[in-house]
């Protein structure tokens, strides 16, 4: 495995890529008569290179990276990514801003089963309204990128959960992206196969996009730059 | 923005995902736009009938003691003498012939015993009224046939009723005439007429001094209107032109539609009930999916336009196969009517096709409402939660 200290001095930094900032974000949910704080308060700037959020289950990781992420709203504060508020966008701006600047990694592939390998890594492209033949040729070359050319079109279900999860990377990276958001990634693969997502994300950390990594893995954790602990809501730097 | 075009194959690739549902909810769609269809080819035949083969044929004005709107006289009930009353005018409102009519229907339970008895001046001829008839063996009505008992037949009536130059036909017990003509096949309701002398037929009824209608053909067609307004004014009788009786035709028509389309609504909205169970379905299955393209980057608004277009296109791809289906069932009701009265009774008319495609787009795009709403709906944290 890369060791952090390795990754750290192996960045490069990117000036053309926004910064994800947030500003005093938090998410309370009411229960019975009371509340529930998910996420206290927490103001932070994410550098690019790799971010580990570690924590154990029912912290508030997933709440943070639902809220960086635009999927939730929060009770205050602000997810600010190159100026722009995330959450003051309507739900299709929050769309096409997602569209832009985000790519996601989920724990399962999450890949649409009726498309193949090709189609997934096209589909953003496709939403972005590319012409077939561009987006084609680059969801190819970064197919070819996290060494799966040789099976562009085959389904996911033709895909081990490793491959699958490959793709879902070239799928996240699809619209070249400043930021990836990756939860859980090596969660339901094999140390090994594992290993080789670890290494794809460490790659684009590395070329200074902003990679936000949700694990309660510390193995995995260690490889990053920067680390997060969540416990009850609250964040704390390492 | 993603192009229409990769919209409707995305959507098409959801359909196949479960190519049995899809296909059985498809043929439900496909029988009920089928049975719409030939539930109002019927009608529309009907028109054709009417309109192609009746109305270039038919007198240009009729006489007559009681209008359609009255309902047809059982028996002849206009006195002869009107004839005399409207000759006297002939001249003054370039009126080129006057024919008396008399019509008497025997119908039978069995239709296809069903014939027209047609009496009209054996000196004027048939083809005083109807002058595209020729005789396919035999001959015509001729001046001397007048109170003869002779007839000439239609080439339906001939068929259904096995009749034959040299054939007895009997008209009541007391009288029967004799078969000198069958005419040629024309496709239309004249091939159910059989053709006999105006007195013949007046004697076989009972009904000497009185005619049906009187039939008048006019220097100009296009003063029809004026004339029959005329008529009827200065002689106190109906008098209809030919689109007088093609508007009453239609007005039938329109209210026999009606009552057609409503049964055929009935299956239409069961199909669409199907259509929308089985999209909806298809949302509930593909909730996570959903979650996921909404993560990342496409807009409630795709995903409700997805939804959308894959109920418009079940909803279409069952609306051409009804159309289809419709059309071998129109084949096979024109296969009986032609046995039975020698017409296309049902027709595919172009307004027909039309409204087929059109309702089914209307039911694909009702059916995909709720669940393409409930589809742009899904909260993306409870969608990426679901297993």
């Amino acid at each position: 495995m890369t060791s952090s200290a390795t990754l750290a001095a192996t960045v490069t930094p990117d000036a053309t890529r926004p910064a994800l900032v947030t500003q005093d974000l938090s998410r309370i949910y009411p229960s019975g008569e009371g509340s529930v704080t998910a996420l206290a308060p927490f103001t932070h700037t994410f550098p690019q290179g790799l971010t580990a959020v570690v924590g154990p289950s029912g912290s508030g990781k997933s709440t943070l990276l639902n809220l960086l992420a635009g999927f939730d709203t929060p009770s205050s504060g602000r997810v600010v990514v190159g100026g722009t508020d995330l959450h003051s966008l309507s739900e299709a701006g929050r769309a096409d801003f997602r569209l832009k600047h985000y790519g996601f990694v989920f724990q399962n592939h999450n890949l649409v089963t009726i498309l193949s390998a090709l189609e997934n890594v096209e589909f953003p492209l496709t939403l972005a309204g590319m012409k077939p033949k561009e987006r084609r040729e680059r969801a190819r070359e970064l197919l070819e990128r996290v060494g799966l050319g040789n099976r562009a079109t085959h389904l996911p279900g033709q895909l081990s959960g490793g491959e699958a999860q490959r793709v879902a990377i070239a799928r996240a990276l699809a619209c070249d992206p400043a930021v990836l958001l990756a939860d859980e990634p090596t969660g339901n693969l094999d140390t090994r196969t594992g290993q080789k997502v670890l290494d794809l994300l460490t790659a684009q950390a590395q070329g200074g996009r902003t990679v936000v990594l949700i694990t309660h893995d510390r193995d995995v954790a260690a490889l990053a730059n920067h680390t997060l602990r969540v416990r009850d809501g609250v964040v704390t730097g390492e | 923005m993603m192009s229409w075009g990769d919209l409707w194959a995305l959507a098409w690739r959801g359909l196949t995902r479960r190519p049995v549902r899809t296909l059985l909810t498809a043929l439900g769609i496909t029988v009920a736009v089928a049975s719409m269809v030939v539930f109002l080819s019927l009608g529309e035949g009907i028109r054709k009938v009417f309109t192609s083969e009746l109305g270039g044929i038919g007198p240009d004005v009729q006489v007559s003691l009681s209008g359609f709107t009255q309902g047809f006289a059982p028996q002849p009930n206009l006195p002869e003498t009107a004839v005399g009353d409207i000759q006297k005018l002939a001249t003054e409102l370039k009126i080129t012939s006057v024919t008396p009519v008399v019509m008497s229907v025997r119908s039978s339970l069995d239709v296809s015993q069903s014939v027209v008895l047609y009496g009209l001046p054996a000196a004027q001829g048939i083809s005083t009224v109807f002058p595209k008839i020729v005789p396919a063996t035999g001959r015509a009505l001729i001046a001397g046939d007048e109170g003869q008992k002779v007839a000439v037949v239609g080439a339906k009536a001939a068929e259904n009723l096995r009749l034959k130059v040299g054939s007895t036909l009997n008209l009541t017990r007391r009288t029967s005439v004799k078969v000198v003509g069958v005419l040629a096949q024309e496709s239309g309701l004249v091939d159910s007429f059989i053709f006999l002398p105006l007195r013949t037929l007046q004697d076989a009824e009972g009904a000497t001094g009185r005619v049906s209608l009187v039939a008048l053909k006019l220097e100009n067609p296009r003063d029809a209107r004026a004339v029959a307004t005329a008529l009827a004014k200065r002689l106190n009788l109906e008098a209809s032109t030919q689109s007088d009786f093609l508007s009453f035709v239609e007005r039938a028509l329109r209210i026999s539609d009606a009552v057609r389309f409503g049964i055929s609504l009935i299956a239409l909205i069961v199909g669409g009930l199907a259509v929308a169970n089985t999209v909806m379905m298809g949302v509930f299955e593909r909730t996570r999916e959903f979650g996921t393209l909404r993560a990342i980057g496409a807009r409630p608004g795709f995903v409700r336009a997805l939804v959308l277009t894959e109920s418009l296109l079940l909803a279409l791809a069952g609306g051409v196969g009804g159309i289809i289906l419709g059309l071998a069932g129109i084949w096979g009701v024109n296969l009986y009517t032609q046995n039975l009265a020698g017409i296309d009774a049902a027709a595919l008319t172009p307004r027909l096709t039309l409204l087929a495609l059109g309702i089914s787009i209307l039911l694909g795009l009702l059916s995909g409402l709720l669940p393409s709403r409930s589809a742009s709906r899904i909260s993306i944290t409870d969608a990426l939660g679901r297993v």
